[in-house]
């Protein structure tokens, strides 16, 4: 048997078509390795948050604050309740606002996936909710680009690495019996099985050991100190492991069938078109009739709506609020002119008639994205590009986390200045204003997701090699 | 003889039991996306329409306020969609819907289709245009790849050349014959879009731009049906031809757009939002040419308006300064915005003209931009409405500066204007640009994809007269 595989190695050295797509092959992985670490760097300079920066101009509006107390004690003045200026909790929260910022990983690089349209970047403050977690402010990209998506190595793994294995497979053992050495091997003790699994696996194996070794590449140019983990680069070459074996099962399934290579190029492609480009595309569709979201227009018409409802109800929103929190109710001089009180009150009114609407809208979402996961399985190039997502840290997932605690934040900010608002009390602690850190995934939810998306593209792996295994059995040796 | 060659392909080809298959499969899919994309669109017609009209119908019945809160309520201008956008969705779904047109800012467009969908769309949509450039190549391929080296393989090329049936007959004659066979899906689905798209309620169909687009699209099958004929007559076998056709369409349809967009985007780049805004808030407050800062204008303008009227206050001053300076600053602005989205556009120019001339070695990149630029839905259009809602925020903004100008006191913010005012300011009307319009946008795709035309043609004339019988 060794005799074979070193006979069969110096036929792979004479492919010269397999050197040459191999090259190719390689070449344009390295520019989409490249090209997705200029997209990714580019992104993380612009998200880069200076803290000294941001200390520096707290320190500042404190300074400014001081002196303003200065000159109302100089003036014997009180302090509060605080007029308009730095001590006023509403301006303190307007000029102080904060940053919450999703960070991207170096290992981005290798699968922007839907990166290019997050907004990573959400300013916090008592605006309305919807201007802090909604709002949709784009870097400026030419929308051209973004439609046509990032030319980077998850998109070379996804599309172009099958293409190579199917290329470079689908004509392994019809050549061979053309050729009429098959039937010379069928006189061997050895079965047919087994020739074709060795023929097979010799290519699949340089193949995917190229594949890995470009993963590895990749993973050391973009993230040079594994900052990620070496975890996740395990993640990683497991999935393109997987990934690629199911592609060579696809192919060794199609051999089995001993249908001429002309038949077998003919079905691989359209096994390729049909799970890259038409099953992608039609249950991307599917998601969309059948759970359509609301449309985002009449979300706009709504609020725009219910801020004309809420100003025109001001005072008498005012007038409740005041029924309700006697205790509050001190300064009746300047009540009807707080419009700090009255902005908040207006927004607490203008979430509150626009909430359906938005659950409404969450809700259909969440339920597209159900559907694609309860039906993804039928395309491994779906579930390969959820598990890199995952594993580079693009995923839909890893946004939604962001969201939440952007989210979390906002209120934790809501809990800081509204009560200060609302009780017309100084604000005093620029130097002690919370400030975001997005808390990272753990590793472990990272990679159960991941092994679950591997296993999904495991069962077709081996129910294909399983059904080769048997048609195999009843392979013909002649033409 | 052409039309016997032709005769005899197309029944082959029809007598084929994978073409019938892939036919079937490619104009079920055609219709499907077709219908859902037309559902979509006309509710989105609809609603846009109604949106603009609560919109003006919420300004007329706002309560009387100060014009400047007024100019800060705004306006929501909603982008109208094309109906034939149902055929071509182009660069629509990463545009946004709307935007709101308010006093100092010019806003970016909100709520993009794409960033709402789930990460499997970037694949690719399920529209008529992606299925007529990706999957009807495909069908042609199936359809031609094997015409000339079946015949060879069958020996019956070298029948045919001892009858002496001319070269180039015999490949005009095979073309037709693919050409046919493709038609039979293609009339069909045209009939019943347009029958589809006619069912619009608001009779938005063009049926200008619907030919120009069916004009364009049969140009791209040419194109292709002539490649694949003149690999055919060059490949040493239908396997070699099969797998070569498929290497360049896939070159052609995924590689080339990615990668020529891409080098678009670095060789003219444009600034990262942050830097956007900050060189946009920097010119405005410290001058474009950094020599006239705004407090600096503020004072020259103060100083002007005392020295008109003649008096030493700008509480003294019959109209209101605060309006007026806000004016005098909406305008500065304004200059600031043009220089800064001039220079952003002008970038993007830069990229699509470049990524156009990449039609030369992909007829798909061509056929795309002509596609975009027909249907109404690619960037062009889309900056051109934006344009106009940029305009018109300017004339909402100075109509409201300038009366409460005229008609409050500097320092009066008390002052407010009623429906009178409201209804003075006319509502926003769009027009969309005509075809000829979208077709100058893309004229160079459009010069491109003809000269593919000719090209292949010629091509398959060329590889036909030299091909080898054996």
């Amino acid at each position: 048997m060794k005799g074979f595989i070193r006979q069969e190695w110096r036929l792979v050295q004479r492919e010269r078509s397999l050197w040459i797509l191999l090259v190719v092959f390689v070449v344009v992985a390295l520019y989409a390795i490249y090209n997705g670490r200029e997209a990714i760097q580019r992104e993380q300079a612009s998200l880069m948050c200076d803290t000294h920066q941001r200390k520096a101009f707290l320190d500042s509006l404190e300074q400014v604050a001081r002196k303003e107390e200065a000159k109302l004690v100089s003036l014997q003045k009180p302090l509060e309740p605080p007029a308009w200026g730095a001590r006023h909790p509403y301006f303190a929260n307007m000029r102080a606002a904060a940053t919450a910022t999703l960070p991207l990983l170096n290992l981005s690089a290798l699968s922007i996936g839907q990166s290019d349209l997050h907004i990573k970047e959400r300013l916090i403050r008592l605006d309305s909710e919807q201007k802090a977690l909604e709002q949709d402010e784009s870097d400026l990209r030419h929308p051209l680009k973004l439609k046509l998506g990032e030319f980077d190595f998850a998109f070379v793994i996804i599309y172009l690495f099958p293409l190579l294995i199917l290329a470079l497979l689908f004509s392994v053992m019809s050549g061979e019996k053309e050729s009429g050495v098959l039937s010379l091997f069928g006189v061997q003790p050895v079965s047919l099985f087994e020739i074709a699994k060795r023929k097979l696996l010799l290519r699949a194996a340089i193949l995917l050991g190229v594949a890995e070794a470009l993963v590895l590449i990749g993973v050391l140019w973009s993230d040079a100190r594994l900052e990620a983990g070496v975890g996740r680069v395990v993640l990683l070459m497991l999935a393109v492991l997987v990934y690629g074996m199911f592609w060579v099962a696809l192919v060794w399934f199609v051999l089995s069938f001993g249908k001429s290579p002309a038949v077998n190029a003919l079905i691989l492609g359209a096994c390729w078109i049909a799970l890259l480009i038409v099953l992608p595309s039609v249950l991307n569709g599917l998601a969309e009739v059948l759970y359509p979201l609301p449309s985002r227009v009449k979300y706009v018409d709504a609020m725009r709506e219910a801020s004309v409802e809420a100003e025109r109800r001001s005072a008498k929103l005012l007038e409740q609020f005041y029924q309700a929190h006697p205790e509050l109710a001190k300064d009746t001089l300047a009540r009807d002119r707080d419009f700090a009180i009255k902005n908040l009150l207006a927004m607490e009114e203008v979430l509150k008639s626009v909430q359906p609407v938005r659950e409404k809208f969450h809700a259909q979402r969440a339920q597209q994205a159900e559907f694609i996961k309860r039906v993804q399985w039928l395309s491994p190039a779906i579930v390969m590009q959820q598990a890199l997502n995952t594993i580079v840290g693009t995923s839909e997932e890893r946004y939604a986390e962001f969201m939440r605690q952007a989210r979390a934040f906002h209120q934790q900010w809501r809990r800081l200045f509204e009560p200060l608002i609302f009780q017309r009390k100084a604000f005093t602690s620029y130097t002690q204003l919370p400030e975001f850190q997005f808390q990272e995934e753990h590793f472990a939810e990272v990679a159960k997701r991941t092994l679950v998306l591997l296993m999904l593209m495991l069962i077709p792996t081996s129910l294909l090699t399983l059904g080769a295994f048997i048609r195999f059995k009843t392979y013909s040796i002649v033409l | 003889m052409i039309l016997t060659v032709a005769k005899k392909e197309l029944t082959e080809t029809l007598r084929d039991g994978r073409f019938r298959w892939s036919a079937g499969i490619v104009l079920v899919l055609l219709l499907a996306s077709l219908f859902t994309s037309w559902r979509y669109v006309s509710t989105e017609i609809t609603e846009r329409e109604l949106a603009k009209q609560g919109e003006r119908e919420r300004w007329l019945n706002q309560d009387e306020k100060n014009p400047h809160s007024a100019a800060h309520y705004g306006n929501y201008a909603f982008k109208p969609k094309h109906l034939l956008s149902a055929l071509d969705e182009g660069t629509d779904a990463y545009t946004g819907v709307a935007v709101l047109l308010e006093a100092h800012h010019q806003n970016q467009f909100e709520y993009r289709k794409a960033a709402d969908a789930t990460p499997v769309q970037r694949f690719g949509d399920l529209t008529a245009a992606v299925t007529m450039q990706l999957l009807i190549p495909l069908l042609i391929i199936l359809t031609a790849f094997s015409a000339f080296t079946r015949e060879r393989e069958q020996g019956t090329l070298k029948l045919l050349m001892s009858l002496g049936v001319p070269m180039p007959q015999l490949a005009f004659g095979k073309l037709l014959g693919v050409f046919a066979a493709l038609l039979l899906i293609l009339i069909p689905a045209t009939l019943i879009g347009s029958l589809v798209l006619m069912q619009s309620a608001n009779l938005s169909f063009e049926p200008m731009r619907y030919s120009a687009m069916i004009g364009a699209y049969l140009a791209f099958f040419a194109v292709w049906c002539a490649l694949a004929l003149a690999v055919s007559a060059k490949a040493s076998s239908s396997q070699v031809s099969l797998v070569i056709l498929l290497g360049i369409w896939f070159a052609q349809s995924f590689l080339a757009p990615k990668l020529f967009i891409d080098l678009a985007e670095q060789r003219y780049p444009v600034p990262s939002l942050r830097t956007f805004n900050q060189q946009v808030r920097n010119d405005i407050r410290g001058g474009i040419d950094g020599h006239n800062p705004a407090d600096k204008r503020r004072k020259e303008l103060e100083a002007r308006l005392l020295k008109e009227y003649g008096v030493d206050s700008v509480h003294k001053l019959p109209v209101n300064f605060d309006a007026i300076a806000m004016q005098e600053g909406e305008e500065y602005a304004s200059k600031v915005f043009d220089k800064h989205f001039g220079n952003l556009y002008r970038r993007y120019d830069e990229q699509s003209r470049f990524y156009q001339w990449a039609g030369v070695l992909s007829p798909t990149i061509s056929i795309q931009m002509l596609s975009m630029a027909i249907a109404g839905s690619d960037f062009w259009h889309h900056r051109h409405f934006a344009e106009s809602a940029e305009a018109y925020r300017r004339v909402l903004v100075k109509a409201l500066n300038m009366d409460m100008a005229y008609h409050s006191k500097t320092g009066d913010w008390e002052y407010k204007a009623g429906k009178a005012l409201w209804e003075k300011i006319p509502a926003f009307e769009y027009t969309a640009p005509s075809l000829t319009w979208a077709i100058e946008n893309v004229v160079q795709s459009l010069w491109i994809l003809a000269a593919w035309l000719l090209a292949s043609l010629v091509g398959l004339i060329v590889s036909v007269a030299n091909i080898s019988v054996l």
